[in-house]
């Protein structure tokens, strides 16, 4: 009995021990993350993402912040980071290297013929590969190119007078580099898409234009519409909607040249989030993984699943990563949402709150590294995320996924199932090994759990065959013995009917 | 209706698959059809239903087992039969047809035999065949079911003795016609729902006092 209870409190001494040492290591979380299933429906998933801290003004050595526009990482792993901190509000721009320490700040810059230029509420920055900044000066209505000193060395005005209408004033509000040099910016209230500019800083052409989606409701209004002015109705009715393309909202370049770009959503747009060629048009996939009528009747599947009808996604901001993994923040459920390169969504992070790894009023997102970076307006500051082990994982697995190298990325997706076993893409992964290596069964059980019926259907079919081949010669063996049977049964069984039916008469008789 | 009606049935239920004119004639002339082995059709086609939502092949079947409702399923076969037949009957009675309810009942009980045999082949197919090789599966289907319309088509025009024009007009007018039950079906349920959320709050306050 004693010694039950000598080794019962050593047990609890331990176990108490254990635990407060285990417990300082959980960093508190103050949001859940989650991902959707088949059937668009949330299931829990352990954190890829966990806050880091949050940099204020004090943290980064700069004098407060205001309406921080926008925040860049260049090639160089340098932050650039894009506020009206400037005296009377204007724009700053701040560069800070990896570790948050402050390079340089200007609060105006050196114009082409030398006077001093203000920049006045900028809210793009992007540099290109040569290390030059370009800052879409928004209510100056120009994007300046200029140097790390702080000299302009280009501006890219507003196209020439035939390009928009009279009433319409040019905001250049975002901007991304391509490969080749051209500049892709995004003009607030410009309907016909992104207008892209060559090196020299000329307007060449838009581009990617989201195209207008109209439902069968949206016909007969029109059609009302039509009859109504046609009875003598001058003035429209106010009820009735205009039906203009969508606005794109933010874009960047990844370094194959495609631009992924997001929209302000509305009940007519499509293609929420795009990944547009050179020609203009969306390379990247609607998901099809669900099959819940909820996300048929939105026309991508990006972001929430669950939104109301009239409180749309609003993915402000967009990032790609060195590995293909895109973000897309929406400020409006001050959520970030991570898909890997195909468009399967892996983490959903981020949420509504005034704590460190909530946000309030999201402004712009950027990639240091596996890091995320995000600028709120409401704290003032930039929240930094770091990737949790799961998320290691995960993304490493996935690249190695990405590449072909489904073996060496098994053992990954074991340690991604053995943090989270509703992860459908793990279970992918782990199904095309066994379906490599010619364990069909195996790869058909992983893919009825990702619920992934095309690959299932493919290893079924060499399963079928397999089983086939195997059963052959049992199953001819079977047939032979059949037929056998049934020609021995024509020669000899009336025979054998005969005798059977005498030898039942004359029991009869001699029981009679 | 005598009793020895029910089970008379001298007509093999399976001739109505390569005779369905004659079949339905003679069901109606003679009256030799039976209630019995109608009833059994109508409940093999309840099953074969049933039978498909549940043991549909994986890589067919996007719905899961546990979101399965046998109410649903039940609607959309037992009843939408049982709909057809009582609104045919309350229409062609009033339309000149010469049909009774039992000659409907019957008739169209006896022309489910094609769905029933979709069903237990697309059961069976969808567990076996590959997503490419279904295709002909879904054609096969198709047919099948294009088979039962013009069957139904046919025996309405033989049971009511309509013309081909008169026939397809009474088809679409049943259509309307199960839409309408179906509404005021809708609107006795809430009613009553509305009732019975009063008399349960008035009973609550009689409680309580």
């Amino acid at each position: 009995m004693k010694t039950i209870f000598k080794k019962l409190s050593v047990l609890l001494i331990v176990v108490v021990l254990a635990i407060s040492v285990a417990a300082p290591a959980l960093a508190y979380i103050p949001y859940n993350t989650y991902i959707y299933n088949f059937y668009g429906e949330t299931v829990g998933s352990p954190s890829g993402y966990v806050p880091e801290r949050i940099y204020l003004a004090e943290d980064l050595g700069i004098s407060s912040i205001h309406n921080p526009n926008d925040v860049f990482v260049s090639d160089k792993n340098e932050i650039y980071f894009l506020d009206l901190g400037g005296e009377n509000t204007r724009g700053r721009l701040c560069i800070f290297d990896s570790e948050f320490n402050l390079i340089k700040e200007f609060k105006s810059l050196t114009d082409i013929d030398g006077s001093v230029y203000y920049m006045t509420n900028p809210c793009g920055v992007t540099v290109d590969k040569d290390g030059y900044i370009y800052v879409c000066d928004t209510n100056n209505a120009a994007v300046i190119k200029i140097n790390r000193e702080g000299q302009i060395i280009l501006k890219y005005e507003q196209p020439g007078d035939d390009v928009f209408d009279e009433s319409y004033t040019y905001q250049p509000y975002k901007i991304a580099i391509g490969i080749n040099g051209a500049a892709y910016v995004i003009s607030r209230g410009c309907l016909d898409g992104i207008l892209e500019f060559d090196v020299e800083g000329n307007f060449v052409r838009f581009f990617g234009a989201p195209k207008v989606q109209l439902s069968i409701t949206d016909y007969i209004s029109i059609y009302w519409r039509q009859i109504y002015r046609a009875f003598g109705g001058a003035e429209v009715d106010s009820s009735f909607v205009t039906f203009v393309p969508t606005e794109f909202e933010n874009l960047e370049i990844d370094e194959n040249g495609f631009i992924f770009s997001t929209v302000i959503a509305n009940e007519s747009s499509t293609n929420e989030v795009s990944k547009l060629n050179f020609t203009g048009s969306n390379v990247l996939s609607p998901t099809t993984k669900s099959t819940k009528k909820v996300s048929d009747a939105l026309s991508s599947n990006y972001g929430d699943l669950e939104v109301l009808p009239d409180n749309n996604n609003n993915f402000v901001d967009i990032v790609v990563d060195e590995d293909g993994f895109f973000s897309v923040l929406d400020t409006k459920l001050s959520k970030i949402f991570e898909y890997d390169a195909e468009g399967n969504l892996i983490f959903v992070y981020g949420g509504a709150g005034q704590q460190v790894g909530t946000l309030v009023q999201a402004t712009s997102m950027a990639k240091l590294g596996k890091k995320t970076l995000v600028a709120d307006k409401t704290v003032c500051g930039i929240t930094v995320y770091d990737l949790s082990d799961y998320g290691k994982a995960l993304h490493d697995a996935v690249v190695l996924y990405n590449k072909g190298l489904y073996n060496e990325a098994e053992p990954l997706w074991r340690e991604v199932l053995r943090y989270n076993s509703n992860s459908d893409i793990a279970h992918v992964g782990i199904g095309k090994v066994y379906y490599m290596n010619g364990q069909y069964k195996e790869a058909m059980d992983e893919f009825k759990l990702a619920n992934d019926r095309e690959n299932y259907s493919r290893s079924y079919e060499l399963y079928r065959k397999e089983q086939i081949r195997n059963s052959f010669g049992l199953f001819m063996t079977v047939i032979v013995v059949l037929i056998v049977l049934a020609l021995l049964w024509r020669i000899f069984g009336k025979k054998i009917i005969r005798s059977i039916k005498e030898r039942k008469e004359g029991g009869a008789q001699i029981n009679g | 209706m005598d009793k020895a009606f029910a089970f008379r049935g001298t007509v093999n239920p399976l001739k109505i698959i390569n005779h369905p004119i004659d079949t339905v004639e003679s069901l109606k002339e003679k009256k030799n059809g039976s209630i019995f082995s109608a009833t059994i059709l109508l409940a093999l086609f309840t099953i074969s239903e049933i039978v498909l939502d549940v043991l549909k092949g994986f890589i067919q079947n996007t719905s899961r087992i546990q979101d399965f409702n046998i109410i649903m399923v039940l609607a959309r076969s037992l009843f939408m039969v049982l709909l057809f037949v009582v609104t045919n009957w309350g229409l062609c009675t009033l339309l000149n047809g010469e049909g009774r309810m039992i000659d409907i009942y019957i008739s169209i009980c006896y022309c489910l035999l094609p769905l029933i045999f979709a069903r237990f082949f697309e059961t069976i197919a969808s567990n076996v065949l590959t997503a490419d090789e279904y295709v002909f599966v879904d054609m096969i289907v198709l047919c099948l079911n294009i088979w039962f319309v013009c069957l139904v088509l046919f025996s309405l025009k033989t049971i009511h003795n309509y013309s081909l024009g008169g026939m397809i007009l009474n088809a679409i007018a049943t259509l309307i016609g199960m839409a309408i039950v179906f509404f005021i079906i809708f609107l006795f349920v809430i009613l009553m729902q509305q009732l019975y959320i009063f008399f349960a709050t008035i009973i609550t306050e009689i409680m309580m006092r």
